[in-house]
């Protein structure tokens, strides 16, 4: 069963003076092993919709439907947190515990799972981010280097084995390889057990090569949501709202005004490559 | 939250726009006046005067209330416990071991009647000077003892740092409490010693967050040249207006007034 959001807003500061309307009559349907882009300026709603996602916050009006289970029924509250798993931006702020293999086991714990199947899961989180367990595990979480906090930080979240994966700009501040290292993880996830990922990003490159669908935001409303080939083919629009393109896009851009006639869906470096040189070979 | 003590509404009144050290030495008049009183009918006088600061100051009445808000538990408990436990000769009700004296209810009434004023001035004054103002006040007041290596501008500096960190750290603290709620944390059941405990994995990121970004800040405060208050100039120099001088006057003739009559007239209720 999917996450459904139906006729969803939210109005910050309701009734009141200064009343902020975040998100706006927004519905959509977040398919189970999809990974799902949503994209926006800054402000535009995006943090606010993923936190109605897991019950953090609770829809003004309209509904979230989490595989059938409203976020408002408090009773459903933790079964809901346990199928949908946040990342928040710069997780490694949250990390508390003496060691990472503590810390790791927090959300498990929480779900009340048998002290076996914690330790098991917290292995297996720390082998998917990359954290090696002999070398790890017994560490203090505050001695750990950036990249590796925020790594640690994402396998607490993964322990929980989350039907859904939540993912607010998980590769902000980080360093190339580290971004793709991330990537390349979440893409490991999807594949090895069908979690569904939502990622906001600002990142296009990412989002074109990865996702199935992009979700773009505008002043709390949906604006587009569709293949990152369809939604990338709206250039002027998307630029008007100071997204940039991919390179790949950009550079299609140029050699369509040189009379190359670049067909509109490409938007990865790898396609785009695989058409010029179909053009070359005769 | 609503927390009024110390809450500020900005304004251009004329108490507004009073010297910060004005407001605080006036204040300190009226604790003076609100102890002074010893009789029940001149308790007008320092009710007149916080109502007067109130409407002068354009603070709509309901801040009177609210300022009292917080402490109605203290003041219902005080109100009691005076009530029943001060000794007296004329008993106006008794019921068992229960007596209430004129004596017990005359204190009961004094007691709660100073714990509403104090309350209500010491916010009247938070109301109307800005966290900012009122430190440089606290300063210049300070100053003088700099003499004997008091560090007034360090005093001063902190206190502005710590009023400009709460709402950073509050919606800090927010984040993480969200973060970890998502991580299936629980912080509504049990008892008190297990809520105690689930507020660890939000108050040990927190601290680690207010060391850093302390260190952050001292970091940016040196590498833009701060060494402390030695021969640091202001940007807004404090001055005393003709305003203050008629606020001094005004509280003064209060004191005065208060200080003659209980003086001259004895024998009041």
């Amino acid at each position: 069963m999917p996450i459904v959001i139906d006729h969803l807003s939210h109005t910050y500061f309701d009734g009141g003076m200064g009343s902020l309307s975040a998100v706006e009559d927004l519905s959509l349907t977040i398919h189970e092993g999809k990974f799902l882009a949503i994209m926006g300026h800054t402000g535009c709603g995006k943090t606010t919709l993923v936190q109605h996602l897991n019950g953090l916050l609770l829809p003004s009006s309209g509904r979230v439907l989490v595989d059938g289970l409203d976020t408002t029924d408090k009773k459903q509250r933790s079964t809901i947190r346990s199928l949908v798993g946040m990342v928040f931006q710069y997780p490694e702020y949250q990390l508390f515990a003496d060691t990472v293999k503590e810390d790791i086991a927090f959300g498990p714990r929480n779900m009340k799972l048998s002290i076996e199947e914690v330790n098991l899961r917290v292995s297996r989180a720390m082998a998917m981010v990359g954290l090696s367990y002999d070398s790890f595990a017994d560490k203090s979480p505050f001695e750990l280097s950036g990249g590796e906090k925020r790594r640690a930080a994402l396998a607490g979240i993964l322990a929980m084995e989350p039907k859904y994966l939540v993912l607010d700009e998980p590769m902000a501040g980080l360093d190339p390889q580290g971004r793709r290292q991330i990537l390349q993880m979440l893409e490991e996830l999807r594949q090895s057990t069908g979690c569904a990922i939502i990622m906001v990003s600002h990142s296009m490159e990412d989002v074109a090569r990865h996702a199935d669908r992009i979700l773009v935001m505008k002043a709390g409303k949906q604006m587009y949501l569709d293949t990152p080939q369809s939604v990338f083919a709206h250039a002027e629009e998307l630029s008007k709202m100071n997204l940039s393109l991919p390179a790949a896009c950009r550079v299609a851009a140029l050699l369509r005004q040189k009379g190359v006639d670049v067909p509109l869906d490409i938007c990865t470096r790898e396609d785009l490559e695989a058409y010029l040189m179909g053009r070359l070979k005769p | 939250m609503d927390i009024t003590l110390g809450q500020f509404i900005p304004g251009n009144s004329c108490i507004h726009r009073l010297d910060p050290r004005t407001k605080i030495w006036l204040m300190l008049a009226y604790i003076l006046m609100v102890f002074l009183v010893k009789s029940m009918v001149l308790f007008v006088l320092p009710l007149v005067y916080v109502l007067l600061a109130l409407k002068l100051g354009h603070i709509h009445l309901s801040y009177f209330f609210k300022a009292i808000k917080p402490i109605r538990v203290l003041l219902v408990f005080m109100f009691l416990l005076n009530l029943f436990v001060t000794p007296g000769e004329t008993v106006l009700f008794s019921w068992r071991f229960i007596v209430v004296t004129r004596e017990g209810l005359r204190q009961a009434l004094f007691i709660s009647l100073r714990l509403v004023l104090l309350m209500t001035g010491a916010s009247l004054m938070t109301l109307t000077t800005s966290p900012i103002a009122l430190t440089d006040g606290l300063e210049r007041m300070l100053s003088p003892l700099k003499a004997i290596h008091f560090p007034a501008h360090e005093l001063a500096m902190m206190m502005t740092i710590a009023l400009r960190f709460i709402p950073t750290l509050m919606e800090e603290a927010d984040k993480i409490k969200k973060a970890q709620l998502a991580r299936g944390a629980d912080f509504e059941s049990g008892n008190l010693i297990a809520r105690a405990k689930a507020m660890i994995p939000i108050l040990i990121p927190l601290f680690v967050s207010a060391f850093r970004r302390a260190d952050e800040l001292a970091m940016a405060m040196e590498s833009r040249c701060y060494h402390g208050g030695e021969g640091r100039t202001k940007l807004h120099q404090l001055r005393f207006t003709r305003g203050d001088l008629w606020a001094a006057l005004v509280t003064a003739a209060f004191l005065l007034v208060i200080i003659l009559v209980q003086a001259l007239v004895p024998g009041l209720v």
